[in-house]
């Protein structure tokens, strides 16, 4: 059991991850099959992810409604759409007309709605943001209100001066600690990556949590 | 053999990861932890699990619209996925229920399975409830069902964690909108702002990938720690280096990274 739940999950993990590193460096045609196998079989996996991803939807709805829960209504217009939208693909095919008018008439304007709500929340977390209670808040502040009015048109207008020091935040400091925090990145993503192939970082495949043990 | 331009490329990977491996192996050795410098983010898991704890509500994780095992994407996620598995086992010890919203389908599968395992190692099977684990199939979607559990089950503590794209303010206003006590953290520089205008606290870039060392509070998690660091230092000083030659007008540097 152990064995199955542990090991293998690690072992697999270590041989495809380090062939997978290894085909990007090395031009061994045996390596670079196996490596390129493993992509498509990770694909394949994806495929199997979705259908419980699905699993999972349909089970927590059903039960939702079975069980009379709070707006269990919701639960079973859900399970309907999803059906409808299955049923559809599976009959009329996915580029159907038919399949075509459930993703543009319902489908897009809602996702639509979704994102249009970005803007409202973008406004509530710079008022957030910005409100000046500490000194870190006020740099915060500060950086945004340069950039800001450089941004609009009436800044430059105003004041020329805008302009320049808005250029200057954006190419030396902006950029300045944007490239140590990519540096920082790189490694640690590599660090991470070695010490997941190593063994050394537990990422939810055994029991423990806690992250270091082996 | 090599491939043309990577050869010194990958004698550096394996320069980091020998760093890894022989500061791991010396802290094993000496068996202490020595100093690790803080990170308030990491520190603050504690903290936000015990207001949950108090308050008898359930704590949210969330790896953001782009979580995934694609290029570019794996990274922040298998970090996400290492800090959730150290917050699941927190978590489930003290009878915390665990909610999460993904919208890809491997890091759902992965995200479940690390809870799953997280409560059964904390001795507290009931605690992971599959339905409590929401697979959504989109970003929209995802932001709705984040929308609908933060407006109906208000979690004590929302963590942030993987790569967020324009989800991020949309995700961390919903958190805060809910009073819950907020850990951001993504690679995705454009969207750390974001995080930052909305998240009671951050991780920094990095420290994400250095959460699960860090928290592991063990020599091999501190041994972890300072090879990753050592590693950090031998990078600048090839680049210091490199614009040093540069300035003299030398490329040698250059040429060797295939720049």
């Amino acid at each position: 059991m152990r064995f199955i739940r542990r090991d293998l999950p690690y072992t697999i993990l270590v041989v495809f991850g380090t062939l997978a590193l290894l085909s990007y460096y090395v031009a061994i045609p045996a390596i670079e099959a196996v490596a390129g196998t493993s992509r498509t079989w990770v694909v394949v996996i994806g495929a199997f992810a979705v259908f419980l991803g699905a699993l999972n939807v349909i089970r927590t709805h059903a039960v939702r409604a079975y069980q009379k829960k709070e707006n269990w209504w919701l639960s079973v217009w859900l399970v309907f759409i999803y059906f409808s939208m299955v049923i559809a693909g599976l009959l009329a095919g996915t580029g159907s007309a038919q399949y075509k008018w459930m993703y543009a008439a319902m489908y897009t304007p809602l996702a639509q709605g979704v994102v249009g709500t970005l803007g409202l929340f973008l406004v509530s977390a710079a008022y957030r943001a910005f409100k000046i209670r500490t000194s870190e808040s006020l740099v915060f502040f500060l950086g945004f209100f340069l950039i800001a009015v450089r941004q609009a048109s009436i800044g430059p207008l105003l004041w020329p001066g805008f302009e320049i020091i808005g250029n200057w935040v954006t190419l030396w400091p902006s950029t300045g600690t944007m490239r140590a925090v990519t540096i920082g990145l790189a490694i640690g993503t590599v660090a991470l990556a070695l010490r997941t192939l190593a063994r050394y970082e537990k990422i939810g495949l055994e029991e423990g949590g806690i992250v270091g043990g082996g | 053999m090599f491939v043309q331009g990577r050869t010194v490329e990958f004698l550096l990977i394996l320069i980091f990861l020998a760093l890894q491996v022989v500061f791991i192996q010396r802290a094993i050795k000496k068996k202490e932890v020595g100093y690790i410098r803080h990170i308030v983010g990491l520190d603050a898991i504690e903290e936000i699990i015990g207001r949950a704890t108090e308050m008898g509500k359930p704590i949210h994780l969330s790896p953001g619209v782009y979580a995934g095992f694609g290029p570019g994407y794996a990274g922040p996620t298998v970090a996400a996925l290492s800090i959730f598995s150290y917050v699941s086992s927190l978590a489930a010890s003290k009878k915390v229920p665990i909610l999460a919203s993904v919208n890809d389908a491997s890091s759902y599968a992965a995200i479940d399975e690390a809870v799953r395992l997280a409560c059964e190692s904390a001795c507290s099977p009931e605690s992971y409830r599959p339905e409590n684990i929401q697979y959504y199939a989109y970003g929209e979607a995802l932001l709705t069902g984040v929308f609908g559990t933060m407006t109906r089950m208000k979690p004590a503590g929302n963590f942030l964690i993987g790569p967020f794209g324009w989800d991020a303010v949309v995700q961390g206003e919903l958190g805060a909108y809910a009073n819950a006590m907020q850990l951001g953290g993504t690679d995705a520089f454009s969207n750390l702002s974001m995080l930052a205008a909305t998240c009671d606290f951050l991780l920094i870039g990095e420290e994400i990938f250095a959460a699960g060392a860090y928290v592991s509070k063990d020599p091999k998690g501190a041994g972890a720690l300072r090879g990753q660091d050592v590693s950090k230092l031998t990078a600048v000083v090839i680049l210091v280096l490199g614009a040093l030659l540069w300035l003299a007008g030398s490329k040698l540097v250059f040429n060797m990274l295939g720049v």
